[in-house]
């Protein structure tokens, strides 16, 4: 099984100028990118992926152990830059895979020349002097509430609830289907976003660094990309007048327009 | 609602047809605000513009508290919020509609309330997203519902693991069952070349088929190999118990006719005449003169000992005449000698091989193609030979439905 | 898979027992225990009918044999008539032809 394959790999936009890496998070897969691919694509060949366990990749090459933790989604952002043979990418990182940008850059750093956070938390769980906006009991609702919505969710899920998501696809069907995975895969990316520390590895980072933080993000609020900021040696942060967490679908033009910026400043 | 639809209604019975219009031309707002569901419009960024009367009821909010103050994930449980952010905010942004999602409002009062939301973008003339239409079900039943089945099928997942589980440990017992009844490996004799094979026909039941080979003495060899009847434990029990009483007989009289009939009365002592347990069996002995082996062996009811020669032919070994082993105090068991030169092989085996079903008909094999098959591999080292014939008990495929024992001792030929 | 069906009844030289369907481990018990219920005189003959049976496998020869072990202990005879072909190579390969009277046909058999 190649990488291409197993991750569901897509390259699109310029053949030259530096490549630029699209990274989705908790929740979908690339598909979260589609406003923000074609402003790119005009000056930067564009990488998609699908982490294993998301969106089209190949599901059957999922293990349990090596998707615990974040290092296992961070190998899979530096094998599909190897497959690529990529030099001195912009990894554009959305939620919880800014932090995964950060330990692959640290992982290869000849192939990695440059992060862009988006909406990044290191730590989504409040402890004493820090403020990640969650408890751990949030977290276990969040679990609950996945599970239940697995259940429930339309008939396009039912595949998935009866446990044969190797169905054909069906088209329309699958409406939802880029923000649905196996339930068990589901729960231990869940776990792994929400209960991860990533706090220490923000100041291994060694390349430029954009942070781009919404006006208003109840999962990431905007101590926290203060406190991002503050870490990451050198970093520059960018509020978008936006709200929620997902400014590449709600802002896709301001979005794409700061990482241009960042780019175009002479970031090397 | 269609005024053509109230024209239909109204059509045979026109007296009512004024209170009829006026109810519907009334209902418009009402049935907004005191409709059996919830509903809400909220800007792009989730402030809430409207909010019906239902859902405030559900969620002990008043009007002012919400419009204009509150964001759609305000209303939410903090999960319900991860899970609004994550999962349903950026579906609905590509979809422009999203229904039947669960979700979880908190309520002033405490409880949480289990709901089904259902959303719907409106856009502008220029397709621009203007605001988002939400209807909210309550799912309190549903909910209560759905997680009985999650509850049922996680026990049933459990439940199946665990039955996985036992599996294969019973299969892992059964292996190393099967194996203690057979020896690990063959002695090394020097001037002798001996190959053994086991076919399991179930990973989940033993077999009762059994071989052995030991040497007596310097010159000396013993063997034998046969097969219990029946399957699972009670075979297993009687297959220790013959291939253990064998052995001593053999190692206190070499003269395999004699062992059988040791074998005979312990098996008649051991089992009752309602509860018969027998078996057959072929056992010798061989002994080396030169370069050759002399062998005698002995059959208690089991198939014809078959011998490779070095000049190509082969030919089966009557033993025709020896009883099962077990059931008569009074049984007769036949002896036989040959001779093994340099390139012969003797092939003992279990009617596992014979009785398998070949073809579409679903043949018996047969002793006649097992003397064909052997001729035209003849002459053959016992190893080559054992492999030729574990080759075609995997053609069998599906045809070999029994258990399958082979021992092949043979003279290596002159090189 | 026939079921396994066993008629008693009775002839001059004593109980006979038609046996028709397929003979495995899970009816075996059946076949002797339709002898152990069959009246047996010292002297008297067990006749069994196989005529119309279908499979029979080692459970099968396991069954006779025990009907062998009650009919002698009783000091009774046992006849097996129409035997298959199949069981018949079965008892020839395993020594039993020489334990079982085999007949052709019972009728002859009360001549």
């Amino acid at each position: 099984m190649s990488v291409r394959r197993r991750n569901n790999v897509r390259v699109t936009g310029a053949t030259t100028g530096r490549p630029v890496v699209l990274v989705h998070g908790f929740g979908c897969d690339q598909n979260m990118w589609r406003l923000v691919e074609p402003l790119l694509a005009e000056d930067h060949p564009v990488v998609l992926f699908d982490y294993v366990g998301a969106g089209r990749s190949d599901l059957s090459a999922w293990q349990e152990n090596r998707y615990s933790s974040l290092d296992g989604y961070a190998r899979d952002l530096v094998e599909v830059c190897e497959e690529l043979d990529l030099r001195d990418a912009v990894v554009v990182g959305h939620s919880v895979s800014a932090m995964t940008g950060v330990l692959a850059a640290a992982a290869a750093p000849e192939r990695i020349g440059a992060l862009v956070m988006v909406c990044p938390s290191p730590r989504y769980i409040d402890e004493e002097g820090y403020r990640g906006g969650f408890s751990a009991e949030d977290i276990d609702e969040l679990l609950e509430s996945l599970e239940s919505n697995y259940l429930g969710w339309s008939a396009a899920m039912a595949p998935v609830i009866m446990g044969n998501p190797d169905r054909p696809e069906l088209g329309e069907e699958l409406t939802n289907s880029f923000c649905a995975t196996d339930p068990d895969i589901a729960r231990v990316f869940a776990r792994t976003t929400f209960l991860s520390d990533s706090r220490k590895d923000l100041e291994t980072v060694t390349v430029p660094t954009l942070i781009l933080e919404c006006e208003q993000d109840v999962i990431a609020p905007r101590e926290v990309g203060a406190y991002v900021h503050a870490a990451v040696p050198g970093s520059e942060l960018v509020t978008l007048d936006a709200v929620g967490h997902c400014p590449q679908l709600s802002a896709p033009e301001a979005t794409a327009s700061a990482i241009r910026a960042f780019l175009s400043s002479g970031v090397r | 609602m269609s005024p053509g639809g109230a024209d239909d209604a109204g059509a045979e019975a026109p007296d009512i047809r004024p209170a009829f219009s006026s109810l519907l031309e009334d209902s418009a707002e009402d049935l907004y605000e005191s409709a059996p569901c919830g509903y809400l419009s909220t800007l792009m960024d989730g402030t809430i513009a409207k909010i019906n009367a239902t859902l405030l009821g559900w969620l002990g909010l008043s009007r002012e508290d919400v419009v204009g103050r509150k964001r759609f994930s305000d209303l939410l449980t903090v999960g319900g919020r991860l899970y609004h952010e994550t999962h349903f905010a950026p579906l609905l942004r590509m979809q422009g509609h999203l229904g039947g999602v669960a979700l979880e409002m908190r309520t002033a009062a405490g409880p949480r309330l289990p709901v089904l939301v259902t959303s719907t973008l409106k856009r502008g003339a220029d397709g621009e997203p203007l605001l988002i239409r939400t209807t909210v079900f309550d799912a309190t039943d549903r909910r209560a519902y759905e997680q009985e089945l999650l509850r049922a099928r996680r026990a049933a997942d459990e439940a199946r693991e665990q039955a996985e589980a036992d599996r294969v440990q019973l299969r892992e017992a059964l292996a190393v069952l099967q194996r203690s009844l057979l020896p690990d490996t063959l002695p090394d004799l020097p001037g002798v070349e001996t190959a053994g094979y086991y076919h399991t026909a179930s990973p989940m039941e033993l077999g009762g088929d059994f071989y052995d080979l030991f040497p007596l003495d310097d010159t000396r060899t013993a063997f034998f190999l046969g097969d219990v009847c029946g399957k699972g434990p009670q075979a297993a029990a009687l297959t220790s118990i013959t291939r253990y009483t064998l052995r001593a007989a053999m190692i206190q009289d070499a003269d395999p006719v004699d062992d059988l009939r040791i074998l005979n009365r312990a098996l008649l002592e051991r089992y009752t005449g309602d509860d018969p347990r027998y078996c057959t069996a072929v056992a010798g002995v061989f002994e080396r003169v030169g370069d050759t082996l002399r062998v005698r062996l002995a059959s208690g009811g089991h198939p014809p000992a078959l011998v490779l020669r070095a000049d190509g032919t082969a030919e089966y070994l009557s033993t025709r005449g020896g009883m099962l082993v077990g059931v008569l105090p009074t049984a007769q068991f036949v002896g036989v000698s040959t001779v093994l030169r340099p390139g012969d092989t003797l092939l003992l085996y279990t009617d596992g091989l014979t009785e398998a079903r070949v073809g579409r008909d679903r043949q018996l094999y047969g002793y006649d193609a097992l003397l064909s098959f052997a001729a035209a591999r003849a002459p053959a080292g016992s190893r080559a030979l054992v492999d030729a014939v574990t080759g075609l008990l995997r053609y069998f495929g599906d045809g070999l439905d029994d258990d399958t024992a082979l021992l092949a001792i043979g003279v290596p030929a002159a090189s | 898979m026939k079921p396994l069906t066993i008629v008693s009844s009775r002839t001059p030289a004593g109980p006979l027992l038609e046996v028709a369907g397929d003979l495995d481990h899970s009816n075996a018990h059946d076949l002797r225990g339709a002898a152990v219920g069959a009246v047996l005189p010292a002297g008297s003959v067990l006749v069994v009918d196989l005529d119309e049976l279908g499979f029979c496998d080692s459970s099968g020869i396991t069954a006779l044999i025990a009907v062998r072990n009650h009919v002698v202990a009783a000091g009774a005879g046992l006849v097996l008539v129409a035997v298959p072909e199949t069981l018949r190579r079965l008892l020839h390969l395993t020594g039993l032809d020489q334990v079982f009277e085999l007949r052709d046909s019972h009728r002859l058999q009360t001549n």
